[in-house]
């Protein structure tokens, strides 16, 4: 056993170095970067150091930055950020002929799994991968087909709402101006009542001051009065109340006086109340007008509309860029752009808890009607929803799947799902 | 945030009838123990003493035996009756091992006793005095009595009591609550009075003690002067606090003191699964400590040391050593309440591989079952559990789900069922009738685990027939077993619950979780037939506990205070036996920052259970959902752990053998070194790595403590070299945790990255030597097939490496042998001050090849690396470098 092992050991080495070394073509490299690697030093891509031709795909990690083994895992542990980029721009190179051609993580060459569809990426033995490249080209042709004709229906959908957002983009600047006039009125019409107020309180004042009608300078009639002072009293004419003075002085009697302070106080409140009800209305206008709505009001149509469906239970609705509602609980309303047209985030929602306060991350895919699709809670009181919507179908991304799938001819739209293979690379 | 533990649903000592009535037992400074060793009576073999003890006051005789015990003599399983023993004896073993207890009251002595007052005093050499027992007197059984006719009597006895009281010269047992105990709104009848048992221990030359988990407390046992006694009573307690003696969800009553003028470590083990108390007092030149039970016998280990290693040997062999874990449990784990359902699961474990994260196992919380009725699923949200099951397990990957022993009155429900025909159930106080309580499934009974026909069937449920959908890659995780009721008396049960064998739940409420762990895991290995090792996770814990599988510390949160808890409470587990120990990582109540959770990840990787948990209120935390360089930090984090795999598992193997702590404080290795026995925020892994994690925010440099004795230690990271003992300010920024190896260690590891450790198998390893100021180092490999218990025979491959005159060689002391095809793909040397190395020759049964070797630059000079020397793991070989 123990010499059998130690050969197997030798031997693993020795096939290891042909494998890797002698192919015309660097392992897990691409067409159009195998130059990089071609001459007698190679240069470590991005930590710079300059080592010797051989120790490329020696399965020994050289470079700092690892990418002296891009056909090996010997570099696995090396990483550097860029590489979680999507789509993976590093790692190792899968050809995988009839299908994508894509690059996996180096830690997935050689641990058994097989991930690329071509099976390169299992080379030592211990496992085999069958060739899966052109079923799974298949499949993923009718899907990408499917996402073609989506986007391109939904896109024209698009462009009937971008017109009608064109249509409702003034009637926004037209509310908000028609709001400013309103407050300027307003406020106008508040200094106005304000002075009145003004005049009827110090008109008022004065009548607070004088004394309950005086009545005690009074000697009523049937009154026994003896004294000289009352006689006189009496029988002086111009013997007036205060209240009469009041009266003769203002023309309004104690009452109307008051009354009509009341009265102008009131005005000014009503008014104030409208002023400050016109205020929050321009705010929402004005909110309105800065909201994004895409890069051609696209998904302006959609503001205020809602949209319903029902998911464990529950009765779920969202007013586009207004609010989202459980039944009656609020899930939070319209916050912003958590990724610019593909995710909206509805924030201050119910408190729940322990987890705060509810909220909805709405993903936007494009359909071709405007609907809610998935609903989930991933954590307790923290929502999502896809919203499919022709807002977010685009002819561009068509166009760029149909470049990168390089089709020739005209999208099969009748559906019989024939395949060209000259539709790949 | 709702973030304190609601005190009022917890007992302290003054609403306990037995605490209260200890402490008052001991308040008195100068009052004399009243119990005597009757001299006439003792009678002494080679193995064993025995003499009678008695109360001078009432005459109650009490048997005393003290045993010898020597290694290997004693499973832990042959102890467990003895919690139950009525006729009250006091038994210590007397844990020398050494053939003969040497008595005599002269000279050459290990222990000797005093008759009146009885004492009893411990030596670990004859001249070094580590421990005396009853020195304070505080000695004391309350002998069963029956309950007082009426009232009136109870008040004449009482008045009768007093008097005497006033008169004696003896220290008196109060009579409070001695009867009837009101709690809330909860009653303990207490049909059999009071039985309570104490003890007082003296640590003689000790500063420091340590153990009795578990608490959100310091490592090093702080006096309890003003506060509450340390509490062993296992409880689901809500949101704990920090630096506390509350009980928490485990119990272990040992207890280890250092003593650094001669370097020797003493123990002693309280073998009492009923409600504890422990009080401890620092004074000058020792350490008092007064430890007091609700009932069971006065049943305590003495183990003498004299070395922290002989510790944990003496008392692995009273209660068994770690279970060496199936290699997968010691990688990542991934958890949450909850999965919600298996698109989750796949989308999870989808994000990982995108990522690149490597992670092992994925668990499942309540959620996934139907109703909360364990062993089954919610099929609405889990459809094919066996599809799903499968295709982690394609991946190399394995699933957890949970198993609690709260079972769900619901007839039809195989469990209610087959507990009711078997009638297995825990008791209420009548006896016969069935208990209910309340947990999670709403109205429940609770299997009775202190038998062993109920652990039969518990076990049998486990069976790939008898559990829907289980497939070999399927483990399980034991929670709310301390057992939590949520209507209960300190949520959990009434004390005077009846068990199998009219035991009563107060006489072995903490070993019940232990109980339900071991019946769990019994279940897990007969599914296979010795083929395939168990992985259980329990939250309630007890001595021996370590034999069932890992334990984590419960429900702790988010923030720093709980990560930096986190490493004195895994020492304290760490140090009682149970090496297989972590805390969830992120914290279970809360949403920690992305800083926190970086910080978590650093220090999770190098503890021994390494998952990452959060509760269904939290917002989701997975690794991927954060930027690149957070999900790139933590990824490190993640992989640096992948990377020591080899290391860990071989740490585990030593912990499997001989008991000896994965986790280890300072003073483990460096007994000598007073300087190290303060210190908990900071330990090693093994005896090779020293860990300081980083628990405190906006922190970029840390100090780090090196203990005296050692030789130098290395960063890990950068290979600087730190030659010296003494505080270091050592740079930490966020993306690195302060880890070092020790000067004269040979440290293996894996360094490529793999999506879980299954992938690993075939990976090529690294040896990192890092020599000593003789230019010297060995180190050690235990590899065998990480899953079964062939390992056991003679399936295994121990290797042993040395470093000495620029000769590298791997052998092995142990005859057993594993094949395996692995090769070394590099030896990185640090800290060589010879001519620059070049080349290297390898010799390997016969066969000379030769490798290139490199120097490349690091803070403390040249690093030499041996590239592909391509040495076949599992043999003996050569390396002459030149």
């Amino acid at each position: 056993i123990v010499m059998k092992s130690i050969i197997c050991g030798v031997l693993l080495l020795f096939v290891c170095n042909v494998v890797l070394s002698s192919n015309e073509k660097l392992f897990g490299v691409p067409d159009k970067e195998q130059s990089i690697y071609a001459g007698e030093l190679f240069t470590c891509r991005e930590s710079g150091e300059k080592i010797r031709n051989e120790m490329v795909n020696d399965d020994f990690c050289d470079c700092l930055d690892g990418s002296d083994e891009p056909g090996t895992s010997a570099c696995s542990n090396v990483i550097t950020l860029s590489t979680y980029e999507e789509p993976r721009q590093k790692g190792f190179y899968c050809k995988n002929q009839g299908h994508k051609s894509i690059f996996i993580a180096n830690s997935f060459v050689n641990d058994g799994i097989c991930d690329c569809c071509d099976g390169s990426d299992e080379y030592s033995g211990h496992v085999e991968c069958k060739n899966t490249c052109e079923e799974r080209g298949k499949l993923e042709l009718s899907r990408v087909k499917l996402e073609i004709q989506l986007h391109e229906r939904g896109a024209n959908e698009k462009l009937k709402m971008i017109e009608e957002a064109k249509l409702i983009r003034p009637s926004l600047q037209q509310d908000l101006d028609e709001s400013k006039e309103k407050l300027e009125k307003l406020r106008t019409n508040l200094i106005e009542l304000e002075e009145k107020e003004a005049k009827a309180k110090a008109l008022a004042d004065i009548a607070e001051e004088i004394h309950d009608d005086d009545y005690d300078e009074y000697i009523r009639e049937d009154e026994e009065v003896d004294d000289e002072e009352g006689r006189l009293r009496r029988e002086d004419p111009e013997r007036m109340s205060n209240q009469e003075k009041f009266e003769k002085e203002h023309g309004v009697t104690l009452v109307a006086a008051k009354e009509a302070y009341k009265d102008a106080k009131s005005e000014v409140k009503t008014c104030s109340r409208g002023i400050r009800d016109e205020e929050n209305r321009m705010e929402q206008f004005e909110k309105l007008l800065n909201t994004d709505f895409g890069l051609m009001d696209e998904f302006l149509p959609l503001r205020g509309q809602t949209f319903s469906t029902r998911a464990g239970g529950y009765n779920y609705e969202l007013r586009v860029f207004e609010s989202a509602t459980q039944g009656s609980t609020s899930l939070g309303n319209w916050d912003s752009w958590a990724t610019k047209y593909s995710k909206m985030s509805y924030t201050g929602g119910k408190r729940c808890w322990g987890a705060g306060e509810r909220e909805v991350f709405v993903t936007v895919e494009c359909g071709v009607t405007t609907e809610i699709s998935e609903i989930d809670e991933p954590s307790t009181c923290s929502y999502t929803m896809v919203l499919k919507t022709p807002a977010a179908c685009s002819f561009e991304y068509a166009q760029e799947l149909r470049a990168n799938y390089n089709f020739e001819e005209e999208l099969d739209v009748d559906g019989t799902g024939n395949v060209k293979s000259s539709w790949f690379f | 945030k709702v973030d304190a533990v609601d005190r009022g649903r917890f007992k302290t000592c003054s609403r306990s009838g037995f605490c209260t009535r200890n402490r008052e037992f001991a308040a008195v400074e100068d009052a004399l123990s009243p119990y005597d060793l009757l001299e006439d009576s003792v009678s002494i073999s080679a193995a064993r003493i025995t003499a009678d003890l008695i109360h001078k006051e009432n005459g109650e005789k009490f048997l005393l035996v003290i045993s010898n015990y020597q290694d290997n003599t004693l499973a832990y399983g042959s102890l467990k009756k003895r919690h139950f023993i009525n006729d009250m004896k006091l038994v210590v073993y007397l844990a020398t091992f050494k053939n003969k207890i040497s008595i005599n009251k002269q000279k050459e002595i290990l222990f000797f006793y005093i008759t009146s007052p009885f004492e009893l005093r411990f030596f670990s050499d004859p001249k070094t005095e580590v421990l005396r027992a009853n020195s304070r007197g505080l000695f004391n059984i309350e002998h069963y009595r029956n309950k007082p006719e009426n009232n009136e009597n109870n008040e004449e006895n009482g008045v009768t009591e007093e008097e005497n009281k006033n008169k004696s010269k003896y220290r008196q047992m109060s009579d409070h609550d001695l009867w009837e105990e009101k709690f809330q709104s909860h009653s303990d009848s207490k049909p059999r009075g009071p039985s309570s048992v104490g003890m007082d221990f003296s640590f003689f030359g000790s500063k420091n003690v340590y153990g009795i988990p578990e608490h959100a407390s310091s490592f090093s046992l702080k006096s309890t002067k003003g506060t509450d006694p340390y509490r062993l009573y296992n409880l689901d307690v809500f949101e704990y606090e920090l630096d506390e003696t509350m009980a928490l969800y485990g119990s272990i009553p040992l207890m280890i003191s250092t003593q650094a003028d001669k370097a020797t470590t003493s123990a002693v083990f309280w073998l009492n699964a009923a409600e504890t108390w422990v009080d401890i007092d620092h004074k000058e030149d020792k350490v008092d400590t007064h430890w007091f039970s609700e009932s069971g016998a006065l049943d305590f280990f003495v183990l003498l040391g004299p070395t922290p290693k002989d510790i944990f040997r003496q008392y692995a062999a009273l209660t068994g050593t770690q279970e060496l874990p199936p290699l997968f449990s010691i990688a990542y784990h991934q958890c949450r309440w909850n999965y919600k359902d298996q698109e989750d699961v796949a989308t999870v474990d989808q994000k990982f591989d995108e990522y690149d994260i490597p992670y092992d196992v994925l668990w499942l919380d309540i959620e996934h079952t139907d109703e909360k009725k364990y062993f089954t699923w919610d099929s609405n949200k889990f459809p094919a559990p066996k599809e799903m099951l499968d295709s982690l397990a394609d991946k190399g990957r394995h699933m957890v789900t949970i198993v609690d022993p709260h079972i769900k009155r619901s007839s039809g429900y195989s469990i209610f069922d087959g507990g009711n025909e078997r009638d297995l159930w825990v008791k209420k106080s009548d006896g016969s009738s069935t208990y209910e309580g309340h947990c999670w499934p709403g109205s429940s009974s609770y299997l009775d685990f202190s038998s062993e026909e109920t652990r039969k069937y518990w076990a049998d449920q486990f069976a790939y027939d008898k559990y829907e959908h289980s497939t070999p890659s399927l483990f399980i995780w034991n929670d709310m077993n301390e057992p939590s009721v949520f209507n209960g008396p300190e949520v959990t049960m009434q004390k005077d619950l009846i068990h199998k064998g009219n035991v009563e739940h107060r006489d072995l409420h903490n070993q019940f979780g232990a109980w339900v762990h071991q019946a769990t895991q019994e279940g897990l290995v007969a599914r296979d037939p010795e083929s395939r090792r168990s992985f259980v996770l329990s939250r309630a814990f007890f001595a021996g506990s370590q034999k069932y599988g890992a334990i984590w510390t419960g429900d702790n949160g988010a923030d720093w205070g709980h990560l930096e808890a986190s490493i004195p409470m895994l020492l304290s587990i760490s140090v009682t036996g149970i090496s297989f120990c972590g805390a969830d990582v992120g914290g279970f109540f809360g949403n920690p920052n992305e800083e926190l959770l970086i910080r978590w990840y650093q220090a999770g990787a190098y503890q021994p259970f390494f998952r990452a948990h959060a509760h269904l209120d939290t917002k989701r935390r997975e690794p991927f959902l954060y930027s690149a360089e957070t999900s790139g930090l933590i990824r490190q984090a993640i992989r640096a752990r992948y990377a020591l795999l080899p290391y860990w598992y071989s740490c585990f193997y030593h912990a499997s053998n001989t008991g000896i702590p994965v986790m280890r404080p300072l003073w483990v290795e460096y007994p000598q070194d007073s300087k190290s026995f303060d210190i908990e925020d900071e330990y090693l892994i093994g005896s090779d790595l020293l860990v300081k994690p980083v628990t405190k925010s906006n922190e970029n440099t840390v100090s780090v403590y090196f203990p005296e004795g050692s030789d130098g230690w290395y960063d890990t990271l950068t290979y600087e070299s730190y030659p010296s003992s003494g505080h270091v300010q050592v740079d930490a920024p966020l993306s690195k945790i302060p880890v070092f190896q020790r000067a004269g260690s040979i440290v293996p590891r894996k360094q490529r990255a793999r999506r879980s450790s299954s992938q690993m198998e075939n990976d090529p390893y690294t040896l990192i030597i890092a020599l000593d100021s003789k230019g010297e180092a060995h180190g050690e490999l235990y590899f065998d097939d990480g899953v079964s218990f062939e390992y056991k025979k003679s399936s295994r491959n121990h290797r042993q490496f040395q470093f000495k005159n620029n000769e590298i060689i791997s052998y092995s002391t142990d005859s057993a042998f594993m094949e395996s095809s692995v090769v070394i793909e590099r030896i990185v040397i640090l800290g060589y001050k010879g001519a620059d190395l070049t080349k290297a020759q390898i010799s390997q049964q016969g066969f000379v090849i030769s490798a290139d070797v490199f120097s490349s630059p690091s803070p403390s000079g040249p690093v030499f690396t041996v590239k592909r020397p391509n040495a076949l793991a599992a043999y003996d070989w050569k390396i002459e470098l030149h």
